[in-house]
């Protein structure tokens, strides 16, 4: 594995995102403040990194912040899909966000079992 | 709360974050000679007046009132210096932070790493054009990682697409064993 074979990825991958308009459809915000690092946030977070790894998901932005002012929901996790109200999910753990990215950022439907809070 | 080595380095990134650094220098060094491994965190962000210097040095610290914002901190430093080891933090107004961590290495209560690797890949794939460069040498593995040199091998490719996500998971993965 060596930072060289970097160049291969940008060749097939430049391809691809040609035939795309720029953005990503999905914005993921996951929530790094101390508490939210303390009750969980690394695993929420390599968790979709990982889910966007093997599931091949290129449309899907997952950038990270500080503190939300949520602390007794830590971890928490905003998903934004272009076009539709902001969803913001509660007490977030590795499993929760398996589910949230089958049933929310691939097939469209939140999982309202898991919702704090929805913005429009 | 914040058990694991790792988390601290995930905190002192988001304190830099805070701090409206554009450049990031992480660092995970293990010196065998010395028994001894640093973790340090330097950036160029806003940096911290002689009174805040104080109370990170110190004190139970938040620089924003009802936040948890630097809370990690504190937590920080008394691991440290419960390991034998050292808490240092430099700082200048508008020029930067640097926050370094020692610790004796085979102290008995030297916690865990939990996940580098996945510590890294968050910390890379969310730099969104910040620069950020890693250093890590323990047990002859090593490596250093900059966002700047990998945008620059990516062209218009995004850190973020999962081709990259997978290449540097396992690139990671690769080279820090899974657990110290």
């Amino acid at each position: 594995m060596k930072l060289e074979d970097l160049r291969k990825i940008r060749e097939r991958a430049s391809k691809e995102l040609s035939l795309r308009k720029g953005d990503a459809r999905v914005k993921v915000i996951v929530g790094m403040g101390t508490s939210g690092i303390a009750a969980g946030a690394r695993d929420v977070m390599a968790t979709f990194l990982d889910e966007i790894a093997t599931r091949n998901l290129d449309d899907v932005l997952v950038t990270q912040t500080g503190e939300r002012g949520l602390a007794s929901s830590e971890p928490v996790v905003e998903v934004h899909i272009e076009g539709e109200p902001t969803v913001v999910y509660g007490l977030m753990t590795a499993d929760r966000v398996r589910q949230v990215v089958v049933e929310h950022i691939v097939n469209g439907n939140p999982v309202s079992d898991y919702v704090i809070e929805v913005r429009t | 709360m914040m058990e694991e080595l790792d988390m601290h380095v995930l905190d002192l990134v988001q304190n830099a974050y805070s701090a409206q650094a554009n450049t990031i220098e992480i660092a995970v060094l293990c010196n065998d000679a010395a028994d001894e491994l640093m973790l340090r965190v330097s950036d160029d962000g806003a940096g911290m007046d002689e009174r805040t210097l104080e109370s990170v040095r110190h004190g139970f610290f938040s620089s924003k009132p009802k936040q948890t914002v630097g809370l990690g901190i504190p937590l920080l430093r008394e691991v440290a210096q419960h390991c034998d080891g050292r808490f240092e933090v430099e700082s200048t107004l508008g020029i930067g932070t640097s926050v370094t961590a020692t610790f004796r290495r085979s102290h008995i209560d030297l916690p865990p790493f939990g996940d580098l690797a996945a510590t890294f890949l968050n910390i890379l794939v969310t730099a969104d054009g910040r620069c950020v460069r890693i250093t890590y040498r323990c047990d002859g593995d090593g490596f250093e990682l900059d966002t700047e040199d990998l945008s620059d091998r990516l062209g218009d490719v995004p850190m973020h697409h999962p081709e990259v996500v997978r290449f540097l998971r396992d690139y990671l993965r690769e080279r820090i064993p899974e657990k110290r």
